[in-house]
């Protein structure tokens, strides 16, 4: 086929331009939408979390699981899969369905220098166990002047997951990062959970690792380098998914690639946007963001929580305080909706960011939102 | 005996008064020594251990000694809190020192105890001093917890004493957690999580106690029953006070916890339970003479006839008084001496407690994190204290990025017209960092491209960290063919001896490379480009953090993940070496 295409267009220019119109989208065009290079493979984000928990509990034999389910069952979502039998019951803890109790004995083995991994089967049902995570964890570094530090890592998935309800669909990524001595991740894909997981676990203070129950099973290309088992990313940076000058997207987790096709729609408009994976929560990566803002001169901070007092407040904040003279216009947020998650489909559908209001929200903020219509 | 066999003979880890006593007359004997306690043991669950106690004179006059510190401590400590020098909270323990004393006495270092907020005698009991309890009470430097805790947070870890914990019951999860890793590591220890009638309620409690329990923890569970919590008396509190009972599947001992013998018998009997069997629940029936705290006068909720019958008839200290003369271990008026020197001891340590000053002000934003990666930690008005979190330093109110930020394509003009793009773009302080009226977008854009200058040209040379994209490929410009700008760093000068920074595996021969070689090295060790545990080599390290410069870009993972280019350009950067730095294997 091509070597028609070949023969009747000969070399030059024209050339490439036709054998990219004719090649078909593979991986590779994928990734380039994406913004990876060449990829050796695909990985899961629940692959990469597996991985990364099984090498450094290798590496370091103090590290441990504890949580519901996590050794018999092979995980709730099947990210603790295989570790039961490889490591042992000693190191692989099924705990009874009580998140007081076992979060604070997972903070006392941290006060002895254990490194403990503690999976909260969602973090909604960390609430139950908040006054170990925030009075017994994040604060005793402080209080104690440097005696107990508490190298603990809390994981589990966050935000919403599809139709399970009020109770279980909250994000608490506003609410711990919040606390000073907690550090909050929040990863997107394979390589994020990866590189994510292996430093806070290598950490010496507390981390809330805030996973997605519906990334689990996402595939995204990874090169070579992030298998290597002493790959990992440092905390506390964020990262461009997607480079662009007109506006600026900040976004976590799920909602990154929301964004990144929000971005898509936006380009062929002829915005570019420019898509900033935030990673590290808290500590939030300040200066990126008001680098993006100073270029692209608009922001549009995109989460799933609730609105009040979010991510999206402290960001848009920030951005007021070091680079206000840089807007070029109000700085625009989209959040979940202000009201306990609904279960009928279509209130849920309404209650969460989809792509269109993504894409509305980063036109108002370029001036291009649909006029009103004038009343004669 | 001689006072030199007394200090072999003593456990070395006694309160250094103890040589005192070996000065005086008294007795020093550590002949054997039986007695019986007041009341037998109440037991759930278990064969209660026997009422004989052995002991020795010279323990009986050490807990003398130790239980009239404390109970001139806390007494120093309540005038100390009318006088204003202490503040908040004080929760004071007089009455209940037999408890912290007895426990000591049957246990040794390497157990764990974990309390709650009443916890400045068992600070003291562990190897805690007088001088560092009224400091920190007093919110001093000389503080054991440098004046940052205050009386609730009380630590001595390097005598496994975790505290010190202001939420009701939470410390005894915790107190299951400190077993757990005993037992994870195989230690022959265990540990004692102390709590009060008030916090036996607790669902966490039960919850520990079940995980406890299934998993065979080496847990003691102690419950300092003083009858109130709070203003509560137990009986409004607790449906079944038998506190010893609760466990239900676990066993449980009461004791008579104004009798430091029959404490130190219990606690001697629920360690080798515990660490044969699993949880025990040990239950002091005990009595605190001040109320729940300073702001509690006490006497609300229960009759001064009660605090004083109790003082007549059951005070641990009157009754080891009488032991000690009873058995003629030393005169009346030798223990008055023992007391009068405590006394001027304790008087001495507040003296010297307050001559420390307060913390310094840098104190605010240290120990946020053990490892802060140079964050901000910001005061109340942000813009004017801002500090670092990796050193705690304070800024002058300029946020870092503010303060850092570089671009390379103004690094790649010729200095003349560089000057001018700086010049033109620099930010300036407020007033005159509003956006003038008329300049127009385009000239705002090219401002935001090459944004602020550093505020410090002649700052030395410090690398410009490029970012291409974190996850490691080839750089992507954007389609204006901009590249991201992004902070420079001032690292401070590293001495040869500067710790590595919480990187236990690294080499001390090795951190200078890291350090030393080129900022792009120093970075990398900073931010966490993470050498794993037992594979160091310097080589491996060396190309692996500068591999981009050279070109080896991905020849072993970490140069992606630290993200650093060095500066090619800067002269001593040590891409020639990294060029010839053989590629590692990655293999483990």
């Amino acid at each position: 086929m091509l070597g028609a295409a070949r023969r009747q267009l000969g070399s030059g220019p024209m050339l490439g331009q036709v054998l990219r119109r004719l090649r078909p989208a593979t991986a590779a065009a994928t990734e380039a939408a994406r913004g990876y290079s060449a990829a050796a493979r695909e990985m899961t984000v629940r692959e990469a979390l597996n991985t990364a928990l099984d090498e450094e509990m290798s590496a370091d034999p103090s590290v441990f699981l504890m949580g519901e389910e996590v050794g018999e069952y092979q995980g709730a979502y099947k990210i603790t899969k295989g570790l039961l039998d490889k490591y042992g019951p000693d190191r692989v803890l099924d705990t009874p369905i009580t998140e007081a109790g076992f979060t604070g004995i997972a903070v006392g083995a941290a006060y002895q220098g254990l490194r403990p991994v503690v999976e909260f089967m969602t973090f909604n049902f960390s609430m139950q166990a908040i006054d170990h995570i925030i009075n017994s964890a994040a604060k005793s570094n402080y209080m104690s002047a440097g005696q107990i530090s508490v190298p603990i890592v809390f994981r589990g998935p966050n935000g919403a997951a599809a139709g399970v309800g009020a109770q279980h669909s909250q994000c608490y990524a506003a609410w711990y990062a919040h606390v000073p001595g907690l550090k909050v991740l929040a990863p997107y894909s394979a390589e994020d959970a990866r590189g994510l997981l292996k430093s806070a676990i290598r950490d010496p203070d507390p981390v809330v690792f805030l996973e997605n129950e519906l990334l689990y099973g996402e595939s995204f290309p990874i090169s070579a380098e992030v298998l290597d088992s002493s790959f990992s990313l440092p905390i506390g940076k964020a990262k461009i998914e997607r480079e662009g000058k007109d506006i600026t997207i900040t976004a976590y987790s799920k909602m990154v690639g929301y964004a990144l096709q929000a971005a898509e729609i936006l380009s062929k408009e002829g915005i570019s946007a420019e898509v900033i994976n935030l990673r590290s929560i808290r500590p939030l990566d300040r200066a990126a963001i008001n680098a993006s803002v100073r270029k692209t001169n608009r922001l549009v901070t995109l989460e799933e929580g609730f609105p009040q007092h979010g991510v999206g407040s402290e960001i848009c904040m920030s951005v007021v305080e070091e680079s206000f003279e840089y807007l070029d216009a109000p700085v625009e947020r989209i959040a979940g909706a202000d009201v306990p998650m609904p279960y009928a489909a279509n209130l849920e559908r309404m209650a969460v960011p989809q792509v269109d209001d993504i894409v509305r929200a980063a036109k108002r903020a370029c001036y291009r939102a649909a006029p009103m219509a004038a009343t004669a | 005996m001689a006072a030199a066999a007394l200090l072999r003979r003593v456990p070395v880890v006694r309160a250094p008064a103890s040589t005192l006593i070996a000065a005086r007359a008294i007795s020093n004997s550590t002949a054997p020594l039986t007695i019986e306690t007041s009341v037998p043991f109440t037991s759930h669950i278990v064969d209660p251990p026997s009422r004989d106690v052995t002991t020795t004179p010279a323990e009986i006059l050490t807990f003398f000694h130790d239980m009239s510190v404390m109970r001139r401590m806390e007494i120093a400590a309540d005038s100390l809190y009318k006088a204003k020098l202490i503040r908040g909270f004080c929760h004071l323990y007089d009455g209940q020192e037999a408890v912290a004393v007895g426990m000591e006495a049957a246990i040794t270092r390497s157990d764990s105890i974990i309390t709650a907020y009443r916890d400045h005698c068992i600070y003291l009991a562990r190897g805690g001093d007088l001088v560092s309890t009224f400091a920190e009470l007093m919110g001093r430097q000389a503080g054991c917890s440098r004046g940052k805790g205050g009386s609730m947070h009380f630590y001595k870890k390097d005598a496994n004493f975790y505290g010190g914990h202001g939420i009701v019951g939470a410390q005894v999860p915790l107190g299951c957690g400190l077993a757990f890793a005993q037992k994870y590591r195989k230690e022959e220890s265990a540990t004692f999580a102390l709590y009060g009638d008030g916090a036996a309620n607790q669902g966490q409690l039960f919850e520990a106690l079940n995980i406890s329990a299934l998993w065979k923890l080496p847990a003691i569970l102690v419950c300092e029953n003083n009858h109130y919590g709070m203003g509560t008396a137990e009986w409004r509190a607790a449906k079944s006070p038998a506190y010893y009972k609760r466990g239900d599947y676990v066993p449980g001992l009461k004791v008579d916890g104004m009798d430091v013998l029959a404490v130190k018998q219990a606690c001697k009997f629920a360690k080798e339970h515990a660490i044969a069997n699993g949880p025990i629940v040990l239950e002091m029936d005990t009595y605190r003479y001040h109320g729940h705290s300073m702001s509690d006068p006490g006497s609300t909720y229960r009759t001064r006839d009660e605090i004083s019958g109790v003082r007549q008839e059951r005070d641990p200290i009157e009754r080891v008084r009488k032991l000690i003369l009873a058995h003629d271990l030393a005169t009346p008026a030798e223990l008055k001496d023992m007391e009068k020197e405590i006394r001027k001891e304790v008087d001495d340590a507040i003296a010297k407690a307050k001559e420390s000053p307060m913390p310094d002000t840098s104190e605010l934003f240290t120990n946020v994190y053990v490892k802060g990666f140079g964050v901000e930690s910001f005061g109340a008005d942000r813009k004017e204290l801002t500090a670092e979190c990796r050193s705690g330093r304070s800024t002058d109110g300029r946020s870092a990025f503010a303060r850092g930020l570089v671009v390379s394509p103004a690094e790649s003009l010729t200095p003349p017209l560089r000057r001018l793009v700086q010049a033109y773009s620099r930010v300036p302080e407020w007033p005159f960092n509003r956006r003038p009226i008329g300049v127009r977008p385009w000239t705002r854009r090219l401002a935001g491209r090459v944004a602020d200058a550093p505020v410090t040209p002649s700052r030395p040379s410090s690398v410009s960290c490029l970012s291409k994209n974190f996850s490691g490929g080839d750089a992507h410009p954007s389609s204006s063919g901009n590249i991201m700008a992004r902070r420079t760093f001032q690292w401070p000068a590293m001495p040869a001896d500067t710790p590595n920074q919480g990187w236990p595996w690294l080499d001390s021969a090795l951190t200078p490379h890291l350090l030393g070689t080129t900022s792009a090295c120093a970075r990398a060790s900073a931010w966490g480009c993470m050498v794993a545990p037992g594979r160091v080599d310097v080589d491996s390290v060396l190309a692996g953090v500068c591999g981009r410069a050279s070109g080896h870009a991905g020849a072993c993972g970490r140069a992606s993940a630290c993200s650093v280019l060095a500066d090619s350009a800067r002269p001593g950067s040590a891409p020639s070496a990294c060029a010839s730095a053989p590629v590692p294997s990655t293999s483990a």
